[in-house]
């Protein structure tokens, strides 16, 4: 492995952290409860 | 209303952490994180991360352009080198004594190790561009996952609010809008 070869691997290592941090906001967002709130802001919205 | 929003594996945050792991993130999807407290975090936090995937999209360009041009070169020197050695070998068939031919002897050499040294660059930028390649491809579908979350976030919101607009009623708390019963039924 050379120069260029070495620098796309580093590359593709470097996508690896964004790419689990993408996961960890997949898992927050389906960890999230429902904020009552925002039924209730809905609601007011569209039904004064 | 983010407890309703439910991407599948190839969309969303998901569909980017699967792409930019080659999925190794799959075991991680939906395991246990702090909860996302509301709407805003999550669309700024989609947003950030297809910030980050756009800087590395940019760096992956830049590295394949310049990795081009080096195979161009390297294309270049190889014509040359062979160029070289042809010009050597008709070089040693017509010397009239031992210098010529030495001489003929060692620019055949020096041309025959130009080539090697460009054929290894072509080697090198060709491995390279196929995984720049690849991983051009896996950002911007990242990107494009996570550009998407605004809409399909609000796209959560549209079937409440058509369903009030129908005359239908929500009740205060949103829970059943991420458990198994449907609007229609509460």
């Amino acid at each position: 492995m050379t120069g260029w070869t070495a620098q796309a691997h580093l590359l593709a290592d470097d996508l690896r952290e964004p790419g689990f941090a993408c996961a960890e906001l997949n898992a927050s967002a389906w960890c999230a409860r429902t904020d009552p709130a925002a039924t209730r802001g809905l609601a007011a919205r569209r039904w004064p | 209303m983010v407890r309703a929003y439910r991407p599948g594996r190839d969309q969303g945050p998901g569909g980017a952490a699967l792409a930019l792991t080659d999925g190794d993130a799959g075991g991680s999807l939906w395991g246990s994180a702090p909860p996302c407290p509301d709407d805003k975090t999550l669309v700024e936090g989609a947003a950030e991360l297809e910030g980050w995937a756009a800087e590395l999209l940019k760096r992956s360009s830049q590295i394949a352009r310049e990795c081009r041009a080096d195979l161009a070169a390297a294309g270049a020197a190889l014509g040359e080198a062979l160029a070289a050695q042809r010009a050597a070998s008709a070089q040693a068939a017509v010397g009239r004594n031992a210098g010529q031919a030495a001489a003929a002897e060692a620019a055949l050499t020096e041309a025959r190790e130009a080539e090697s040294a460009a054929r290894a660059a072509i080697a090198d930028c060709e491995a390279a561009l196929e995984i720049l390649d690849e991983c051009g491809t896996r950002l911007a579908h990242a990107a494009n996952c996570l550009a998407k979350v605004p809409g399909d976030l609000a796209a959560v919101y549209e079937q409440p609010s058509e369903h009030l607009a129908d005359g239908g009623t929500l009740p205060h708390s949103g829970d059943f809008l991420g458990g198994a019963v449907t609007i229609e039924a509460a």
